[in-house]
């Protein structure tokens, strides 16, 4: 007996720990590599901020805009968000209000749509889960203009509720997909041990399976909304001109000669704000474990 | 005797072919602690799910106190399960696991506090009720499970294979624990295993299952020294049984005995020849070859080398009337392999 167990416990034994040395040719080689790739998905943003902050006879009314700012100006900003008239701020409200909506209903449709679909037989609910995202496979035009005659039809046309619904189309697939895997993660005896303790199939999926996806929740919750932020062929066709269109509407409009260029570029530099923000914090949340299950053990 | 649990002649399939539940028909009386033993794979689980509500039955109708549940969903038939993982709610921590069934049944919140602690002071887990549940230990966790299908007071308890990812030691005093508790609850618990040592150890009545029928039924006791079939012998007890060919009151047939019903000693009317030796505790387990071949395990105080002869005698055995094949060659899956396994 004893005998056995020494060899097992010495392969117990902490495995040295892999400890990189900082400065070999490899690891500049994998450093060069990994900054050229920052830079390269960095720079877009870069030129944003320096059309934004740069005035403008340096930038867009240049033929060869400069890469280092050489004069830094508010004046962009300004003319864009507080000139008499300016759509920023309804636009900005119409944005994260359809936004929220998105990633609400997105939420409260996917839930019970996932687990319905987590405790089909894995081949159906792939099945289902693909049929799902075939509006995700057409081009968001082809579809958006039949789409309007029904909400001009039932009278929502214009509405920031329309637009979110059609935008709903895009991102419920993903979300849907996205909390099928992390309700398949969760033991099925878990659910099966609250309903023997006297928990009704809601109590036990909203009070115990739910807690336990709050990260896959949260993911999904961030992905929709942002998808919505975004999402700008559907937010055009239906969008009412009387009040306002979202962000990437406007600025995709001030680009194409209905105002100055000047407002679509601070229009966009704002618009970023919130993506980066979440992006940060859906860092946090967007870990391979936590996308699989939520729950450990 | 008052019966708790009827199945009356209950069928369950998986899928196309493969039988859980063949006609089965059980009483489990109030206050037993009733076993379900059987190989891995024999769809015992099925059966305490059936119970529970979490599988359905294809055929035939489930009692519980003379009332029919079978079509009842799992939160109104009043039963508790401990399921094999424990199932502990990893987003409570120990106190509201053990609260979580009885705020299910609307207990007044003053009524919650003093029943969650007097459980917890019977399993002795006072001191981690505000521990998460994967911050205590495999045995911690056990009595939680067991707290909380205690708390509500249920009269039925189902329980599958609750002990077995503790580790041996701590299984040990588990076991123990685990039937005291029955007996001081005095309630009705049907357990799952596919271990014989916690059949013997807690039930008063086992029913060993095979291919979706109870092969037999009874104190362990006689499921050892009388098994119904020739399969009951090989799978309970630590070694198969010992067959030689038999006649009994004109029948062809077998002998079926146990290495402790054979003594050997020089004057024995039988011979074999030792194969391999076993040291188990304090005896030895010999599997022997019989001259026509046949496999047997005999009982020594010492080991001895392979080759020698042994002669024995066979002081008690069981009648088959089966014919004489020679025995399983093959302990039934499932059963802790102690020997190497008999070669055709």
């Amino acid at each position: 007996m004893s005998t056995a167990a020494a060899p097992a416990s010495a392969a117990l034994a902490p495995a040295p720990v892999f400890r990189p040395k900082r400065f070999t040719l490899g690891n500049i080689g994998l450093y060069a590599v990994m900054g050229i790739i920052s830079l390269f998905f960095l720079f877009p943003i870069y030129l944003i901020f320096l059309i934004a902050f740069t005035p403008a006879n340096y930038t867009i009314y240049s033929g060869r805009p400069p890469l280092i700012p050489p004069q830094l100006t508010w004046s962009n900003l300004q003319t864009g968000l507080t000139a008499p008239n300016s759509p920023f701020l309804p636009s900005m409200f119409l944005s994260l209000e359809v936004a929220f909506f998105v990633g609400a209903l997105a939420i409260l449709i996917g839930i019970p749509t996932a687990y319905g679909l987590s405790r089909l037989g894995s081949r159906l609910a792939y099945g289902l889960t693909t049929v799902l995202f075939v509006v995700n496979m057409l081009p968001s035009i082809t579809i958006a203009v039949p789409i309007s005659v029904v909400f001009i039809k039932i009278g929502l046309y214009g509405s920031p509720i329309s637009i979110g619904l059609a935008q709903e189309l895009l991102a419920l697939p993903v979300t849907v997909f996205l909390l099928v895997g992390a309700f398949q993660g969760l033991p099925r005896d878990l659910e099966n041990q609250a309903r023997v303790d006297g928990a009704g199939r809601m109590q036990a999926i909203y009070g115990n399976l739910v807690p336990l996806i709050v990260p896959a929740l949260v993911a999904a919750f961030l992905l929709a909304w942002m998808l919505s932020w975004d999402e700008s062929t559907f937010a055009l066709i239906l969008y009412n001109p009387a009040t306002s269109a979202t962000l990437p509407v406007n600025i995709f409009l001030y680009f194409t000669g209905r105002g100055s260029p000047v407002v679509g570029v601070a229009f966009s530099f704002v618009a970023t704000i919130p993506v980066i923000i979440l992006t940060v914090f859906l860092q946090k949340y967007l870990k391979g474990e936590d996308l699989a299950a939520g729950v450990r053990g | 005797m008052t019966v708790k649990l009827r199945f009356d002649r209950v069928t369950k399939r998986f899928g196309k072919g493969r039988m859980i539940a063949d006609d089965i028909t059980l009483d489990v009386d109030a206050g037993e602690f009733f076993v379900i033993l059987g190989p891995s794979g024999e769809g015992k689980s099925t059966l305490l799910r059936m119970v529970a509500g979490i599988e359905q039955v294809d055929a035939g109708r489930i009692f519980i106190d003379g009332k029919e549940i079978t079509h009842l969903p799992p939160n109104k038939r009043n039963i508790a399960m401990v399921f094999q993982n424990y199932a502990l709610y990893p987003n409570m921590n120990v106190y509201r696991n053990i609260a979580f069934p009885l705020k299910m049944q609307y207990f007044p919140h003053n009524e919650i506090e003093p029943k969650v602690r007097e459980v917890a002071r019977i399993l002795g887990i006072t001191e981690i009720l505000d521990r998460r549940v994967n911050q205590i230990s495999g045995g911690q966790q056990q009595r939680v499970a067991l707290a909380r299908a205690i708390v509500r007071s249920p009269t039925l308890f189902l329980l599958d294979e609750p002990l077995s990812n503790l580790d041996a030691r701590v299984r040990f005093s588990a076991r123990a624990e685990l039937k005291k508790i029955q007996r001081d609850l005095g309630q009705t618990f049907l357990f799952v295993t596919h271990d014989q040592k916690e059949a013997e150890t807690l039930s008063d009545r086992t029913g060993v299952i095979h291919q979706g029928r109870f092969e037999q039924i009874g104190p362990f006791a006689d499921l050892y020294e009388r098994p119904a079939t020739r399969w009951i012998g090989d799978f309970v007890g630590d070694v198969p049984m010992n067959y030689m060919p038999w006649q009994e009151s004109g029948a062809e047939g077998s002998a079926g005995f146990r290495p402790e019903w054979a003594e050997v000693s020089p004057e024995g009317a039988e011979t074999a020849t030792v194969q391999v030796s076993e040291r188990v505790g304090d005896f030895s387990y010999l599997l022997c070859t019989m001259a026509n071949g046949w496999r047997i395990y005999l009982r020594t105080l010492s080991s001895l080398a392979a080759g020698t002869e042994v002669r024995f005698n066979v002081n008690r055995h069981v009648f088959f009337a089966t014919p004489p094949d020679g025995g399983s060659t093959e302990p039934p899956s499932g059963r802790p392999e102690r020997l190497p396994p008999r070669a055709p």
